[in-house]
């Protein structure tokens, strides 16, 4: 899902930006025939608007928040949760971190977290960790997914802006956080203070790391398994039809 | 006009399925090389052997030269349709086999799949029979207007049908949920050409009532549904030799 083509012509003759495909190909480092296509089709990725929002130095939260599929962006705190901060913690990180408490000395802490992220699963560790009750299929009742396609989204990291703020909607969290998650928006942009994930890590509490570890490391086993059983069904399908 | 389609559509699928046959048996890089016909992807190769039998008795001067042989006439039509159904059957085989469909295995495999294949057989010899073709003509074209020919074409396309029914379920599924893309891709063409071949078989009382002239047309979607599946078949092969699935499909748990 994206913005119209209309309302994003409305917006730019309304912030007093060229409307020329061009010019527009220019600020965002987008090929002139993409941002014509995507003008022409009517169909406007949030991407191009923050694009040519950080080109004229508009905040791209606000000019989001011109477009009525997300007038309601900036009604809530900015700043995301604990949880949320957290569940954009690579679990390899939070392992460092269990080996630091774990023996000081042998495993030194480094002043940063060391992947950045989105990472593998970040978008699902997000969506668990807004999970009020039913998350998932909220969200893809309002968006019009299917259930089973927004699973595979969030398999394969793949959720959209308008999912993401959809889901935050329905939980109650900050709106802008999901646009960070999927990485529209970077955490400046988003509010978030620059060391806010190793913050997050410091302050946890010893049972709440290993609980959060044993969350991430059931869901990497459950992942491994179904790469594996996907392969072997792959490579047996190829060997005994080809 | 017709005649030379035909012949240009048959001579192009005796390039596409010779040539794929003749580098199954022959390839010394694949693991089955030479022997192929001895081990469970034999099957193909047995199927390729088939069918291209069935094309090349079906080319008009070797149609012709085979009439001179066959104690019956019109035999060889006989002896190219029961090439072509035997090369159905091993194919549903092989994919009942390998999709695991259990309807499929049901239906295809073993004596069900047998006696299918025999009645097929003795229907199209009886009404081979019963027709009356005195001159030589590749498909029964010429004799296209007589009932006891259009149920031989009929029991053929029937038969096709009962084999690649079963297997259209586990094949959609395949082409929607093969976890490699290529895999995927190989599935949807097989698919197509099923449910072209199927069409066929459904469209027939609509191709009896367009009369003679029209089965150049309804030959050529079979024409096209066969190189559909022959080439999914070959995506797979080429998939499997290049082990594509173990390429592409990462189980590693690094990020880098």
């Amino acid at each position: 899902m994206a913005v119209s083509g209309s309302d994003f012509k409305q917006w730019l003759e309304g912030r007093g930006i060229t409307t020329s495909a061009s010019e527009l190909s220019r600020l965002t480092g987008l090929h002139r025939v993409t941002v014509g296509n995507q003008m022409r089709r009517g169909n406007v990725p949030e991407s191009t608007v923050v694009g040519v929002a950080r080109a004229y130095g508009i905040d791209p939260v606000a000019a989001l928040a011109d477009f009525k599929e997300y007038e309601d962006l900036d009604s809530r705190p900015r700043s995301p949760t604990a949880a949320e901060v957290l569940s954009q913690v690579h679990h390899a990180d939070l392992m460092v971190e269990l080996q630091h408490r774990t023996q000081a000395r042998l495993f030194p802490r480094d002043d940063h977290v060391r992947i950045d992220f989105p990472h593998d699963g970040s978008h699902r560790a997000w969506i668990d960790a807004i999970d009020t009750g039913d998350v998932r299929h909220d969200v893809a009742e309002k968006t019009g997914t299917a259930i089973t396609y927004l699973f595979t989204q969030l398999s394969d990291n793949k959720l959209t802006p308008i999912q993401a703020v959809t889901a935050a909607r329905v939980s109650g969290t900050s709106l802008v956080a999901g646009l960070v998650v999927v990485g529209l928006i970077t955490m400046e942009e988003g509010d978030w203070p620059e060391d806010v994930r190793e913050t997050a890590l410091r302050v946890m509490k010893h049972e709440e790391l290993i609980e959060l570890i044993q969350q991430r490391l059931n869901l990497l086993q459950r992942r491994v398994r179904q790469r594996k059983e996907a392969l072997e069904y792959a490579e047996q399908l190829t060997d005994l039809i080809g | 006009m017709n005649d030379s389609i035909y012949i240009i559509s048959v001579s192009l699928m005796l390039i596409l399925l010779g040539g794929l046959t003749f580098h199954r048996l022959t390839s010394t890089r694949t693991p089955e090389g030479a022997r192929a016909l001895w081990r469970p992807s034999g099957r193909l190769a047995l199927m390729g052997i088939l069918l291209t039998t069935a094309y090349v008795v079906s080319l008009p001067s070797v149609y012709t030269m085979m009439e001179a042989i066959v104690p019956l006439s019109n035999g060889t039509d006989f002896v190219a349709k029961c090439c072509a159904m035997t090369a159905v059957a091993f194919l549903g085989v092989h994919l009942a086999i390998a999709y695991k469909s259990e309807t499929a295995l049901r239906w295809i495999v073993g004596s069900r799949g047998a006696m299918a294949l025999g009645i097929a057989a003795l229907g199209v010899f009886i009404t081979l029979i019963a027709a009356d073709t005195p001159e030589p003509s590749p498909r029964l074209v010429a004799y296209a207007d007589q009932p006891a020919v259009e149920v031989n074409e009929w029991i053929v396309l029937a038969y096709t049908a009962y084999i690649l029914g079963p297997l259209l379920q586990p094949i959609f599924r395949d082409s929607r949920r093969n976890p490699l893309r290529f895999g995927r891709l190989a599935s949807r063409l097989i698919f197509i050409g099923f449910v072209l071949s199927l069409a066929r078989t459904l469209a027939y009382p609509l191709e009896l009532r367009a009369g003679p002239e029209a089965f150049y047309v309804f030959e050529l979607v079979t024409h096209v549904s066969t190189a559909c599946v022959v080439l999914g078949l070959w995506a797979f092969a080429i998939a499997r030799r290049r082990q594509l699935a173990r390429k592409k499909l990462d189980t590693d748990l690094s990020i880098e």
